[in-house]
Formats: structure tokens, C-alpha cells, sequence
């Protein structure tokens, strides 16, 4: 998928990540299964696709990539 | 700049007689998405600022006049309408459960918060708060 500066802005430094599943970041990251939960039906679908959805105004989809991008807890090493 | 808003500092406004009071709101979009938000606060501006790799909020004041830049729009039709002119009093900053500073609370005409920013998905969202409660 195209990232186009829309989406790519949306995603910030998770970009470089955009063809990659939303839970399996998630987890990556150090993400709870309740952090994937939370992602909803976004978190079965690629970063560009749910930015892309973000981009268009679902709420849903901008709600599941602030999880990926915080789902590292600040102060954390794992 | 004259202050920097962080967890240890929630107050951000420096302390001066003359009240703080809202003349305009500027925003600036980078790709669709508004990543600067800027009041006027006569003689002094407060600047909110997301982080698009983290979706964190940065914040700060500046002491003087605010001249805005050509990236930066009057913000229209938005929850701090309601407050033109008015005076701005107390501030928070919220850090959430995974230690993210990602929002501001912001309270005018008094000290109980009026509205709230918030970074997501790259960009500044402002809601207001609901008055009442019980």
C-alpha cells in the first residue's frame, strides 16, 4: 500500500513499519493482550490500513495505532 | 520561551498581575494532521505541540506579543469559543498509564478545567468538558 504523507504523518516513526499487522506489534512493543483488545477489528489489519482509515476519520483505527505507539511502556526494558 | 510544561511543572503560566486572557487560538497542520496549537494570551502564547512518534503532548510559554507565522491559521468553530477573551486559569498535564504525558487540562474564569487537549494519531484534538458532574 502507497503511504502518502497523510498516512505516513499519521504513523510518525511506525512508517517503516506500515506493512505490519497492528496486534503483532502490538506485542512486539510489549503490549498486553488487553492492549490488542483494545486495538478492536484494526488490530487484524496492517498499520498503512488503519492509518489510511484514520486519514478518512475513523476514530477506531487512529485509536489502534496510538496503542501500537505507546504500547512501550516508558521506562521499561524487556 | 519563559516556561516548559512537564510532569513536575503542570503550571506553566509564569506568574505575573496582569490576567491571562484567551485573544485568539492558531493552529498548524502538517499532511492533514494539527500537530501546533497556539494561544494568544495577551503578551504571552501557550503552545501545545504532538509528538508523531508517540503521540505526546509538548507544551510551552512564551512571554511577549504573539505574531502569527504563515503556517499558522486562526482555529474556527471549536470548543474555545466559548472562552474568547476570557481568562485563563489553572492548567494540568495528564500522563497516562503508560507513561505518556498526552494531555492538557485547561480551566478559564476559574479553576475547575473547561477543556481538554489530547494527542492522537499524530494530531491535537481539543474536547470540552461537560460543566456540572455530580
Amino acid at each position: 500500500m502507497a503511504l502518502t504523507p497523510s498516512i505516513a504523518r499519521k504513523l510518525g516513526s511506525l512508517a517503516a513499519d506500515a506493512e505490519r499487522n497492528v496486534a503483532e506489534m502490538i506485542r512486539e512493543r510489549g503490549g498486553s493482550a488487553a492492549n490488542v483488545r483494545q486495538a478492536g477489528p484494526w488490530a487484524w489489519f496492517t498499520l498503512a490500513e488503519a492509518a489510511a482509515a484514520a486519514v478518512a476519520g475513523d476514530a477506531t483505527a487512529e485509536t489502534a495505532i496510538k496503542i501500537v505507539k505507546q504500547a512501550r511502556r516508558l521506562g521499561e526494558q524487556y | 520561551m519563559i516556561a516548559t510544561m512537564n510532569a513536575s511543572n503542570p503550571d506553566i503560566l509564569p506568574e505575573r498581575d496582569a490576567p491571562f486572557r484567551l485573544r485568539g487560538v492558531y493552529e498548524t497542520k502538517t499532511d492533514g494532521c494539527r500537530d501546533e496549537l497556539v494561544l494568544d494570551l495577551d503578551g504571552a502564547s501557550l503552545t501545545f505541540k504532538a509528538d508523531p512518534d508517540t503521540d505526546a503532548i509538548d507544551a510551552f510559554c512564551t512571554d511577549g506579543d504573539f505574531h502569527p507565522s504563515g503556517g499558522q491559521k486562526p482555529l474556527a468553530d471549536s470548543p474555545f469559543d466559548p472562552f474568547a477573551g476570557a481568562e485563563l486559569g489553572w492548567t494540568w498535564l495528564a500522563t497516562n498509564q503508560q507513561g505518556y504525558c498526552d494531555s492538557a487540562l485547561l480551566s478559564f474564569n476559574g479553576i475547575v478545567p473547561n477543556l481538554m487537549v489530547h494527542v492522537i494519531g499524530s494530531a491535537i484534538r481539543v474536547f470540552a468538558i461537560a460543566p456540572g458532574g455530580i
